[in-house]
């Protein structure tokens, strides 16, 4: 094997693994093969960042090659810890070419067995989850460094160039649809619902059965959303969930936190993308009343950082799609609502005001990394591409802003008047006439999208219309002038007090239960992996 | 490999054939049958897009038109932004996909007027679609249904590019099927949206739902 790291730790299959990294290894493919699905986990999650930590804060892992013998030489066994090996590149050092390639092989190995042996073996979905996910990010860092020509010596434009396979998007793409395919998730859910996937949380006691390809299969559709979201393709994403449903609070996605996390992100991104602003609101609100909850069970565990800035992203669109729909606002959950006035109010004012400047800033805070799938133009060396398709993305969302910035205008003469005759509305916007009859037609087509059905459970191209604006107007004619008059709806807003009711009586209760706490309860088992 | 094209004009792709480019072909020809059956795959029409956003040599630029027209032609859906969003912006610049583009901007912020003027200068890319023009004046009648109550003659003429007879038959036609009706000049809806305007929205009664966060704690 060639030298791939250097520093404290000497690569290569003679130098002297740590003791405490060998015990690692033997203890770690024991509790494999004996299917130990918490010891798997904790092994995996914290023994080795610990282990990383301590040995290989700035080099790689010892090769397979140097342990290969700890583990009578299993070839399964090795390609997960090379899975692993090259995990700790990518999240603490900065990967080489020959090593982007390398994980690429691991992985086409891997992934080679899993579809086509049935391996005796349980994973944690924790890690299962965490191989989907690592799997799409290195495609997506590949593409950003294919796309960074500037950068690249002669030899690794060369190389490029020959690899047209490594990390390809249709090689990735049909990555993840065969784990869709061989596993037959989509039949299974269309059955029950994922109801007993959920329960068992895939895994399956039973001697010789696996859990393996079965939930990868199902992860392998929210990674499918995940890449389709990065090309821009926010229809296809969506219908790869299909027939996944978000609002079901008991699907085996909820199991594993970071899971939950990446589905109600890119979910909500997408219908953000396709202008159907009410659907982008109930998502983020879903995912992030979720978030809340379990985040202090995750405050040591590897994964936290990413949980918050996934969190602090979906406040961020979840303010966007707020400033575009505002009757949307209604479906937040109380602590969602108070965090996103917390953190955003201010900008969301100034988005009502139809400031570009605000939309333009929290969109690329919070959109997808997303790429260039196409070849980079070799020819061209010193051209840099790695932004063209965020930069498409963002002109397209700003254009679709500009087209409304006139509406929130609009809306609040709207809200002052219940009729008012056209020329006038015309004369006090500073507008001419025919501009505002186009308004008017502009704001009620803005305000109407496709809302799924349930009864087709929630087919991404059926659905019926419907408006997301709750104060609703019509133009008339004045019998007796023959005027235009736009007549608004006298909406009498009913104070519900009945939730400010519910919200105390429940705090009340809480603060007697602490004062007289009940018999302790048994001690909470969270799932195995996150 | 399932490749039919089912009565609705949809083509039933397995899978593995959303990731495969020797489809290239079939899904080009599905776009002919679309316009010849006067309908739209949206989803085969993604991967195609899909392809060529994998492979911009690839790209066959009268079929691109074809499916961006065809598109439009779905308004109000977003069918035509969600095309777009996969087209490499090099291409976005240049004609004829920046003559599609104005049109849709046009269409989208309700300007008929400009959205016809337009369209008459790039007659070529459209001109062999059938339903073109019907299909447009579709998406004006269900903003104008959406939109207004009553309406004067001038003004739907001017919405819809139509004047003299041309306008006459589509009004006699509305009148006979969607309930319209005309006096002078004046056009009459047939929408009920003046008579919802006046219901009160909200309610005091209270939900099951909402009484149940509270026994249960």
């Amino acid at each position: 094997g060639e030298m791939e790291g250097g520093g404290a730790y000497e690569g290569g299959q003679h130098a002297a693994v740590p003791d405490l990294v060998k015990q690692f290894v033997v203890y770690f493919y024991r509790h494999i093969r004996e299917r130990n699905i918490y010891e798997i986990f904790s092994m995996f999650d914290s023994s080795f960042n610990k282990l990383s930590e301590r040995y290989f804060k700035n080099t790689p892992w010892p090769p397979a090659e140097a342990i290969a013998e700890l583990v009578e030489n299993d070839h399964v066994f090795c390609l997960l810890y090379k899975e692993m090996y090259y995990r700790h590149i990518y999240a603490k050092l900065t990967p080489t070419l020959n090593q982007r390639i390398r994980s690429w092989e691991t992985y086409c190995q891997l992934f080679g067995i899993l579809l086509n042996r049935n391996v005796n073996m349980q994973l944690p979905n924790g890690w299962l989850w965490q191989m989907i996910d690592e799997f799409i990010y290195q495609f997506q860092s590949f593409c950003q460094f294919k796309a960074k020509l500037h950068l690249r010596s002669a030899e690794e434009i060369d190389v490029l160039k020959q690899c047209t396979d490594v990390w390809s998007p249709l090689g990735v793409l049909n990555y993840l649809q065969a784990f869709i395919d061989k596993s037959d998730i989509v039949s299974e859910l269309q059955k029950d619902g994922g109801r007993k996937l959920a329960e068992t949380e895939g895994y399956d006691a039973n001697v010789g059965q696996s859990n393996v390809l079965r939930v990868l299969g199902y992860f392998a559709r929210i990674g499918l959303l995940r890449v389709h979201c990065l090309l821009g393709d926010y229809f296809s994403g969506l219908q790869a969930m299909h027939p996944m449903d978000l609002t079901n609070p008991n699907g085996l996605y909820t199991k594993v936190t970071l899971c939950h996390i990446s589905a109600s992100y890119y979910t909500g991104f997408c219908y953000l993308m396709m202008r159907r602003y009410l659907d982008a609101v109930k998502v983020f609100n879903t995912g992030l009343s979720f978030i809340t909850k379990v985040k202090q069970y995750h405050s040591r565990s590897s994964g936290y950082d990413q949980i918050l800035h996934k969190m602090e992203q979906m406040y961020s669109l979840l303010a966007i799609s707020v400033s575009l729909c505002p009757a949307g606002a209604k479906a937040l959950d109380e602590s969602v609502q108070n965090n996103l006035r917390e953190k955003h109010s201010e900008k969301i004012q100034k988005m009502m005001r139809s400031e570009l400047q605000v939309f333009d800033e929290l969109f690329t805070y919070a959109c997808p990394k997303f790429i260039t799938p196409s070849a980079p133009d070799y020819e061209n060396p010193s051209v840099n591409t790695s932004s063209e398709a965020y930069s498409l993305q963002l002109k397209m969302f700003l254009n679709e802003i500009q087209q409304q910035n006139q509406l929130p205008t609009l809306k609040q003469y709207l809200k002052l008047y219940t009729s008012i005759a056209l020329p006038k509305l015309a004369d006090l916007m500073g507008i001419e006439q025919g501009q505002l009859f186009t308004l008017l037609m502009s704001l009620k087509h803005k305000a109407y999208s496709k809302t799924p059905s349930s009864e087709d459970g929630g087919a991404v191209s059926s659905g019926s219309w419907s408006s997301s604006w709750d104060n609703d107007f019509v133009i008339d004619l004045d019998p007796e002038t023959g005027v235009e008059t736009v007549h608004i709806a006298d909406v009498k807003v009913q104070r519900n007090y009945m939730d400010y009711f519910a919200n105390h009586v429940s705090k009340f209760k809480t603060v007697l239960t602490e004062l007289w706490p009940p018999a302790p309860a048994a001690p909470v088992q969270s799932g195995a992996g996150w | 490999q399932k490749k039919k094209s089912g009565s609705g004009g949809a083509m039933e792709l397995s899978a593995s054939d959303r990731y495969n480019p020797e489809i290239v072909p079939s899904l080009e020809e599905h776009v002919d049958r679309q316009i010849t059956s006067k309908s739209f795959d949206l989803s085969a029409n993604l991967v195609l897009l899909r392809m060529y956003q994998f492979f911009p040599d690839r790209t066959n630029a009268d079929v691109l038109v074809k499916v961006l027209v065809k598109a439009l032609m779905q308004l109000p859906g977003t069918d035509f932004t969600l095309c777009t969003y996969l087209i490499p912006h090099r291409f976005q610049l240049e004609e004829p996909i920046a003559n599609l583009l104005a049109l849709a901007q046009h269409a989208e912020c309700m300007r008929f007027k400009e959205f016809w003027e337009v369209a008459s200068s790039c007659k070529n890319l459209w001109g062999s679609i059938p339903g073109f023009e019907e299909s447009i004046r579709n998406f004006a009648l269900h903003a104008i249904n959406l939109t207004f109550s009553s309406i004067h003659k001038t003004k739907l003429g001017e919405t819809l590019s139509l004047s003299g007879g041309a306008l006459d038959s589509l009004i006699k036609d509305q009148c006979a099927n969607a309930g319209w009706a005309i006096d002078n000049d004046v056009v009459t809806l047939n929408n009920n949206i003046k008579s919802q305007l006046s219901k009160t929205k909200g309610g005091e009664a209270l939900q099951l739902s909402q009484l149940r966060s509270l026994i249960n704690t």
